[in-house]
């Protein structure tokens, strides 16, 4: 993403944080699920206990610990891996706003990167979306710009602030017309 | 009625040479991702974020945490084929 000459940065829009918390509370409860194990199997055999007594579940004759810790240790690099990737993806897909466009950078994972811009004169309409329950508590929702180019419209969905984001457009259109 | 009973599961993970090596080349798998992620991870962070030391923060720590599990994961599986 290059700038022209004398065009300055005024603010970049990243989603919501909610969107990377949400990944990140899934990650650690897959994480802590394997570490459960041994006591979910306890509560079996207490359970089938009086079924048949003979009968028990024995994880650590089954799998030794340590081969279960190095398991436990590639099933952690695995999370964290596809936390890197979320986070890189949350990260580097970004709003920038400058004194003489948008620059839309959509970055799908590591291999799709995908760069437009719009610039203000060119913007007709903007409009914000809020609806449900998390967005109207935590304040993030969607703002569409609607153009007269060839790409119709740019939106940003979980954008933080819509209100605001949307008044600084609209502002920084006007303070360009100017 | 007779008592129930399940199979005696008998697995012999450690295999012998052959095993120990299979075990090693599954380790490697999870190492070359590694490598290739904090690659991918270094390439992406430099080229696009502007923010240099934010980057230096992402790339540093996701380096330490890969090499730390992978670290962790050769130490028990070593201290696993030694036992079997």
């Amino acid at each position: 993403m290059k700038l022209e000459s004398g065009e300055e940065i005024k603010k970049i829009i990243r989603k919501h944080p909610f969107y990377i918390i949400l990944e990140v509370f899934g990650l650690i409860i897959l994480a802590i699920l394997p570490a459960l194990l041994p006591h979910a199997i306890g509560y079996i055999n207490t359970l089938i206990a009086g079924i048949a007594s003979s009968v028990r579940f024995d994880l650590v004759a089954f799998i030794p610990l340590q081969l279960q810790a190095f398991l436990y240790n590639l099933w952690l690099l695995t999370l964290w891996l596809i936390f890197v990737y979320r986070f890189t993806d949350y990260y580097l897909d970004k709003w920038v706003l400058t004194n003489r466009r948008i620059i839309d950078v959509e970055q799908r994972g590591f291999f799709i990167r995908e760069v437009s811009s719009v610039r203000y004169p060119m913007i007709q309409d903007v409009t914000i979306s809020v609806s449900g329950l998390f967005p109207t508590l935590l304040n993030f929702g969607t703002i569409q710009v609607q153009t007269a180019g060839v790409e119709q419209e740019f939106l940003l969905t979980i954008a933080p602030d819509p209100l605001i984001n949307k008044e600084f457009i609209i502002n920084l259109k006007r303070d360009h017309v100017a | 009625m007779g008592e129930i009973s399940i199979p005696q599961l008998d697995y012999e993970f450690g295999l012998g040479s052959l095993g120990s090596s299979l075990w090693w080349w599954a380790y490697g798998l999870f190492v070359l991702i590694g490598i290739v992620f904090i690659m991918a991870i270094i390439y992406h962070w430099l080229r696009y974020e502007t923010n240099t030391g934010f980057s230096s923060i992402v790339i540093g720590v996701n380096a330490l945490v890969i090499a730390l599990l992978l670290g962790g994961a050769a130490i028990n599986l070593q201290s696993f084929l030694t036992i079997t």
